[in-house]
């Protein structure tokens, strides 16, 4: 059997006993859905939940529950809102932000790391090795805050949060991109001085091929492959959305949105988001991996 | 004419006369000239989170409550000065002499914002499903001193004491007399929904299209998470006196965030401030504060020892003092107390136990526990994440180590977790708050009745109840606060199910622009009087 088909045979098995994990874990968690500073009486609570269908056994509520996140009418615990209709404009927002800053990580932390090499030992390389580690080292929810107050407030150049148009795109991405792509450029950065010193590279010097050329045909191609690894993972990580960029800019992605029926008990919203989650990620990494074996000639797939 | 007729007359006169102005109120809170015309009437406000619904039956809090009374409307409407009940639906309403029968007079012409008109039968109707279960309405208890409603909203068969006499009549029987009640009417739960709409749209009725309203707003567009739009409702019944021309609520629930919006210039009303920018947001001109309806106090578990013996629980309550954790830990302005109720109008509450470390030790002693008897076990102090709980619960630990010589544990709950420890009473001492209902004392104080929903502490006395019951059917105002303060006397000085720590306030950021808008102790501002005029 091929590589392909087995892992697409193996995805929806992974997404089953993530399912069944989680659908036992929300159910097991303490505290419940109906709780609330204000004391429900008993048959007010058994109505809300027979009408989310929690008053049938347990196999059937599982089964209900699947059927329902893949054709996305399984009810939330907002009237009237099925997961479906509350994830698919959150997942939009989310896949925008994420496509932007997944574009910001490559152009810069790529560009970074080939810009370093070309001048590999210049105070553009050292540059790169202090800058990232100062980015690495900064996380999202300290960076986010002080750039709207930066650009947004103090400057006025773009709007501190909220969604909408492209204006308000920038200042998420750029806090979404800034640590990842600091740790693409340290890993291109390594791959590269890696082929920079091979065999071929020499010979192609040696023909008199220029340094750009040399650099981008020659020490590029072969150093892709780890990138194209951790670019799998963290597109996956871009597509469940980030809590911290989303509270700070109030976009209205996935990741607010998993906090707060996870802190609501909202059973189906996060049994539907979990699955989603893991549904990326499965497809983010196979994704990366053909892509690796498509870069790379000498990796077989098996 | 004889007399008699025109006596008649001289009634129908007035009463028509009262009917036609019942609206008289408002002009003193409307823009006094023309100056605001000038301006854009777009007022930007941030409403801190996602309703959960906009159905005002399925509210659970303030931010569904602030959507909520601009689209829907009861038979009265609060005054933005002081929360007095004024009439909405309702033009006029008569009292029965034993304080248990209401006559509303609606006015006539209601309708919703499709056309279809408002009568008596369609208060009635939504009365009736605010209270049925299956519509899981979180505030039906309110609805409790009418009669039949407590039974209906348990599930059981019951006729409600409210009739449609004729389109513009309502009659409404109250099980006890009940002085907050026109001030209920006022609230999202008892609003008047179209049910031909949610009969129509099912579950999807507050959908922007399907969604009609009987307030003085419309809803022109629903993002969630991002906006929500409303535009004035033309049907409205005093649509002419609406400034407003868009509404704007934003979701923004990071307090951080909001303040960088705010600073931006691009919205007009923050309703809480970020506490960890207090020092630097209170000198703002646009900082406001006022008093509050609600209390901050401690739950003993009274079920258990050591707090199943009272000397025990004032001895805790005795140790503490409260002008420590104001001034030191709250540092706005919340007023320490030893007593549960607010300030209310005509309402003088009991003073409470004041600091007495040498009677909290003897009172403790006196009960078996500490030096010469069984030793104290580990205090464990339940509090739900929130940095203000934590720092208040140090503060608190450290007085009762310090006093009385106990291990204090702080147990911090996620929310859920939380709720559920405290109903199935499955802590020692827990932080609690409850904001007013109604300007009432009986708001705070009937909270404590045996097995209530919202007792959770274990404490139940019956001798409690039959007061609690006494001071709700006591007709004299002045002789039934003096009795609702025996309740709390009893509750704070004697019994002390809980430990009172302090009043709050509610504090916000207001740009100056923002005319008629008035501070009152709930925090609530009628949008319909809201206009722009720098």
């Amino acid at each position: 059997m091929s590589f392909l088909a087995r892992r697409l045979l193996l995805a929806p098995c992974v997404l089953l006993v993530v399912a069944l994990a989680t659908f036992a874990m929300v159910r097991l968690a303490k505290g419940g859905p109906f709780d609330a500073e204000r004391e429900l009486p008993a048959e007010v609570k058994a109505a809300l939940a027979a009408r989310l269908g929690w008053d049938r056994p347990l196999p059937e509520q599982f089964l209900r529950t699947l059927v329902g996140v893949a054709d996305g009418s399984l009810p939330t615990l907002s009237p009237g809102q099925s997961v479906g209709a509350v994830l698919a404009p959150r997942a939009a927002v989310t896949a925008t932000l994420g496509a932007v800053a997944f574009a910001l990580v490559v152009v810069l932390g790529l560009g970074w790391a080939v810009l370093a090499t070309r001048w590999s030992g210049s105070a553009l390389d050292r540059a790169l090795t202090h800058g990232t580690i100062a980015c690495i080292a900064l996380p999202s929810f300290v960076i986010g805050p002080v750039l709207a107050w930066l650009v947004g407030v103090r400057l006025g150049w773009l709007p501190p949060l909220g969604w909408g148009g492209a204006a308000h795109l920038v200042l998420p991405a750029l806090t979404l991109a800034i640590v990842p792509a600091a740790r693409l450029a340290r890993l291109a950065r390594a791959a590269l001085a890696h082929e920079e010193h091979s065999d071929h590279v020499r010979t192609a010097r040696a023909k008199g091929c220029g340094p750009w050329r040399v650099l981008l045909q020659h020490i590029l191609r072969p150093a892709l492959p780890p990138v194209v690894a951790y670019l799998g993972p963290l597109a996956a990580w871009l597509l469940t959305g980030s809590v911290a960029v989303e509270l700070v800019f109030a976009v209205p992605g996935l990741g607010a949105e998993m906090v707060q029926a996870a802190i609501n008990r909202d059973h189906n919203l996060v049994l539907a988001l979990t699955l989603w989650f893991a549904l990326a990620v499965v497809a983010c990494n196979l994704l990366a991996d053909l892509a690796v074996a498509a870069l790379d000639p000498r990796v077989r797939l098996t | 004419m004889q007399r008699g007729s025109r006596v008649v007359l001289a009634v129908m006169a007035w009463a028509t006369l009262a009917a036609a102005e019942p609206d008289a109120w408002m002009d003193a809170v409307q823009p006094p000239g023309e100056g605001w015309r000038q301006h854009r009437q777009e007022l930007v406000v941030n409403n801190e989170s996602e309703p959960k619904t906009l159905d005002p039956h399925r509210m659970t809090g303030v931010v569904e409550m602030r959507v909520a009374s601009a689209l829907f409307e009861g038979l009265t409407t609060p005054d933005p000065r002081d929360l007095t009940p004024r009439p909405a639906l309702a033009a006029s309403w008569e009292v029965d002499d034993d304080g248990l029968g209401y006559t509303f007079r609606l006015r006539p012409g209601l309708a919703f914002s499709d056309g279809r008109p408002i009568d008596a039968e369609v208060v009635r109707a939504s009365w009736l499903r605010a209270l049925a279960p299956a519509t899981g309405c979180e505030y039906a208890e309110l609805f409790d001193p009418i009669v039949g409603a407590e039974a209906l909203r348990r599930g059981a068969a019951a006729e409600l004491g409210v009739e449609a006499r004729d389109p513009l009549t309502l009659r409404v029987r109250l099980r006890h007399p009940c002085p907050w009640f026109l001030q209920l009417l006022a609230m999202p739960p008892f609003a008047a929904v179209p049910l031909h709409a949610i009969a129509a749209h099912g579950e999807r009725w507050t959908a922007p299209g399907a969604l009609v309203s009987s307030g003085p707003f419309l809803l022109a567009e629903h993002r969630p998470r991002q906006h929500l739009v409303l535009v004035p409702n033309p049907r409205w019944r005093a649509a002419p006196r609406l400034r407003l021309t868009r509404l704007t609520l934003l979701p923004i629930a990071d307090a951080d965030a909001a303040y960088r919006l705010f600073c931006s210039g691009a919205v007009h009303w923050l309703p809480s401030i970020p506490l960890a920018k207090w020092e630097e947001v209170r000198w703002l001109p646009e900082y406001y504060i006022a008093p509050f309806l609600a209390s901050y106090f401690y739950r003993f578990n009274c079920a258990r020892p050591p707090f199943a013996d009272k000397r025990v629980r004032r001895a805790f309550s005795l140790a503490i003092d409260r002008r420590v954790i104001a001034r030191q830990v709250l540092r706005a302005g919340q007023v320490p107390a030893t007593w549960l109720t607010p300030p209310m109008p005509g309402y003088e509450p009991p003073r409470g136990l004041a600091t007495d470390r040498a009677r909290a030790r003897a009172l403790l002693a006196e009960a078996g526990w500490g030096p010469g008897g069984r030793p104290l076990p580990r205090i464990r102090l339940l509090y739900n994440t929130s940095e203000a709980h934590k720092q208040i619960a140090e503060a608190v630990a450290k007085q009762w180590e310090e006093a009385l010589g106990v291990q204090v544990e702080l147990v911090n709950r996620e929310w859920k977790v939380y709720l559920a420890e405290l109903s199935a009473l499955d802590y020692m001492v827990a932080r609690s708050a409850w904001v007013a209902d109604y300007q009432h004392p009986d708001t705070f104080l009937s909270l404590w009745v045996s097995n209530g929903g919202n007792n959770r502490t274990g404490w139940a006395s019956a001798d409690y109840d039959a007061a609690l019951q006494a001071a709700r059917a006591e007709r004299d105002p002045r002789a039934q606060m003096q009795r609702y303060r025996e309740l709390e006397r009893v509750l704070v000085e004697d019994e002390l199910p809980i430990m009172p720590l302090y009043i709050y306030v509610s504090q916000g950021l207001l740009r100056s622009e923002v005319r008629g808008w008035w501070t009152n102790p709930r925090d609530e501002h009628p949008w319909w009087c809201l206009w722009i005029e720098p």
